[in-house]
């Protein structure tokens, strides 16, 4: 290694420092090391730098060793650079599919604003807060709340009896206990009574009209009067509401045809019996009845000698006075009853004949009357031919629904006597339509029907094999199908206190129709077994309730109140909550209001219907005696 | 007692409808029977007037009586009736 010294004047003459000396008043630099550098020092001595290198450091690194050793790179920051390349790229792409999603998300939001915005349109056309025209979808009157039922017709808010469940049954004995069999129960509209004919037993079987009241929860039983001779076998009574007066038709001595004529004072309820009569001195039995108001006389039915026959019987102040007989069929037949139709101006007989098949069969006639002269219109209907042509049939019953014209068929359908038959049917010019035979799980011996026109529905009076008597109403449609009901079982009654379990025990089960509360009123007897000794009893049978209108969703909605009375399928203008409605008058200013159920119009008391599945709040804030501001808020 | 019965040609020979007790007031008229006072009838039978049936009086009451079981005549007196099998 070459030295260089420094040139220095020595006598005069540039020489090289001399080794070992130094300059005089000389100072040599000093090296300092900075950061990521050691060594250095004084320059008057040999030093070096060196460059600090971490152990295993990424990055830079020397490669070889002394003075041969150079600095290089380890690749870790290309990988690294490389590895966030790639992780950025990986970035990007999904980047863009979030980008992609986020744009179609907001096209949909793009979309769904413009379908809000639609809709809000639509809402802004309608009137809300003002009145809005609909078609009634039945009678509306002005003044009254309205919803919109399942074909978005309008009806007024309400409660109506249901069709075809019962519920509410309250129990009052009749008779004296000894064996009250052999009954018929009917109401009486133009006196408003109830009026049951039933036998009471004194050393010979008497027959006794019993009058009962009833205020639509309860009855009222007034004393029995005797309405027959010796011998009464049983019988059957009908009302001519058109004189107010009643007919009971019966078996009496030698089980004659007899029948009798009475009144009942709408007061005092007591009875003005006429004088007995015997029409036909033969021995009859099953002996049904019906008023016929187009001839205003009765129409009475019956079996002797193993043939069907009809009798039409006039009455005039408390008198009757016989007609003519009608030979409706002939061998073999027993039981019958009779329904009239003052559409068809003709009667339907049922009636059991066992000369069809190996058994029996139900069979109906149809028969028109001309005064006391009564005429066959049909040949032999077989009611049941297709169905049960192997059982024994009994207790065939008719009756009839004057809303829709239409007559149901009851009657026992089994070998076991524990199934009740139902079908439909109408009078067809002279024949008989039959709709499709169902049953109910009832004893048929003693069944029973009766008609309600409150509900639109029949009811059969039976009991079940098993547990009680029970009850079961059903409804028409317009192809005869019937739609059955909840049955219903007598379950207890109070006699003369307590709870007495009713069992299978009831015998000669009937039923009639309060027409002017719509409640069914049935009566049975129960046998000497029951702790009620064989009396008659009388119960209400009430409709259950349901709450019109059910829109299509199923529920009960308010959209206003009707502002014009109008009929069914006319229009109705409505007026929608949010403004002022002065069609009511009374209010309290202040008072919040709610509607009543029974009279579709207002109430301050929260009166929510059973089974109402709507909300059910305020509708309206009175802000005047015949203002109110209808509430936003939706029921 | 008192009987009403059908007279021969009608319905059934001599068949005995009714039985009265002989204290009853039993009236047959040209247009029916009345039983009881005329003014007060206890029961007026529609079907038995004087072209029909025949009332004797003062006859025996027969054993568990009943309407259509005995013919009668005064000749005879109470004979039981079998009516003919019914017809199918």
């Amino acid at each position: 290694m070459v030295v260089q010294r420094p040139l220095v004047l020595i006598s005069g003459d540039y020489s090289e420092l001399p080794p070992s000396d130094t300059p005089a008043d000389i100072t040599a630099g000093v090296c300092t090391a900075g950061s990521g550098l050691n060594g250095g020092g004084n320059f008057s001595s040999a030093i070096s730098v060196d460059v600090s290198i971490a152990p295993a450091a990424s990055g830079l690194i020397f490669v070889g060793t002394g003075s041969a050793a150079k600095l290089a790179d380890d690749g870790s920051a290309q990988r690294l650079s490389d590895k966030a390349l790639a992780s950025g790229v990986y970035a990007l792409e999904t980047s863009s599919a979030a980008v992609a999603s986020g744009a179609a998300s907001n096209v949909i939001s793009q979309q769904a604003i413009l379908s809000g915005a639609a809709a809000i349109q639509i809402i802004d056309n309608i009137p809300q807060g003002t009145i809005y025209s609909y078609e009634a979808g039945s009678t509306v009157v002005s003044g009254v709340f309205v919803g919109v039922n399942q074909i978005n017709k309008v009806e007024p808010i309400r409660q109506v009896k249901d069709d075809i469940n019962a519920s509410g049954i309250g129990f009052t004995t009749i008779g004296s206990g000894v064996s009250n069999i052999w009954s018929d129960i009917i109401y009486a509209s133009g006196v408003d009574k109830v009026v049951v004919l039933h036998r009471e037993t004194f050393g010979t079987s008497y027959g006794f009209i019993q009058v009962l009241t009833t205020d639509g929860d309860s009855l009222v039983r007034y004393p029995a009067n005797q309405i027959s001779a010796t011998d009464y076998a049983g019988g059957s009574v009908s009302y001519n509401y058109k004189d107010d007066v009643f007919l009971a038709t019966y078996q009496g001595v030698s089980s004659y045809l007899n029948t009798r004529a009475f009144t009942v004072n709408p007061v005092t309820n007591q009875i003005t019996p006429g004088t007995n009569k015997i029409v036909n001195s033969v021995a009859v039995s099953y002996i049904r009845q019906s008023y016929n108001p187009d001839e205003n006389n009765f129409i009475c039915t019956f079996v002797r000698d193993s043939s069907i026959y009809a009798y039409g019987i006039v009455v005039s102040g408390t008198t009757a006075y016989n007609g003519n007989e009608l030979l409706v069929d002939v061998n073999g037949n027993a039981y019958s009853d009779i329904a009239y139709s003052p559409i068809d101006k003709k009667a339907i007989i049922s009636y059991r004949n066992g000369s069809i098949y190996p058994t029996s069969a139900l069979c109906a006639n149809v028969i028109s009357a001309s005064g006391v002269n009564l005429y066959l219109e049909s040949s032999r209907t077989i009611i049941n031919k297709e169905f049960n042509q192997s059982f024994s049939v009994s207790y065939p019953k008719v009756g009839y629904n004057g809303r829709d014209n239409n007559f149901a068929f009851t009657w026992s359908a089994n070998n076991a006597d524990t199934l009740v038959g139902i079908a439909g049917a109408r009078i067809s010019g002279t024949s008989i339509e039959v709709g499709p035979e169902k049953f109910v799980n009832a004893y048929g011996i003693y069944n029973a029907i009766a008609y309600n026109p409150v509900t639109n529905s029949y009811m059969v009076n039976g009991r079940i094999p098993t547990a009680s008597g029970s009850v079961v109403a059903f409804q028409l449609d317009k192809d005869l199908n019937a739609t059955i009901g909840t049955q219903s079982c007598y379950t207890a009654y109070a006699y003369p206190s307590g709870t007495v379990s009713i069992g299978a025990q009831t015998t000669y089960n009937e039923i009639a129709c309060d027409t002017t509360r719509g409640n069914w009123i049935g009566y049975a007897q129960f046998t000497s077994n029951q702790f009620v000794n064989s009396s008659g009893v009388v119960w209400l049978i009430k409709p259950g309730t349901r709450n019109l209108p059910v829109n299509a969703n199923g529920y009960n909605q308010i959209i206003g109140v009707a502002q014009n009375t109008t009929a069914s399928g006319s229009v109705v203008q409505v007026r929608l909550p949010g403004s002022v409605d002065t069609l009511n008058t009374g209010l309290t200013t202040g008072s919040t209001y709610y509607v009543n159920p029974t009279t579709s119009g207002l109430t301050t008391i929260s009166t929510k219907p059973t089974y109402w599945s709507g909300v059910w709040e305020p509708v309206g804030t009175a802000v005047g005696s015949g203002a109110l501001l209808l509430t936003e808020t939706p029921n | 007692m008192k009987t009403i019965c059908r007279i021969p040609g009608h319905s059934v020979d001599n068949i005995s409808l009714y039985l009265f007790t002989d204290e009853t007031p039993v009236y047959v008229l040209e247009n029916q029977t009345v039983v009881g006072d005329l003014d007060a009838p206890e029961t007026i039978i529609l079907d038995c007037d004087s072209s029909n049936v025949y009332l004797y009086e003062g006859v025996e009451e027969p054993e568990d009586y009943i309407g259509w079981k005995y013919t009668y005549t005064p000749t005879t007196g109470w004979v039981l009736y079998e009516p003919p099998s019914s017809v199918e």
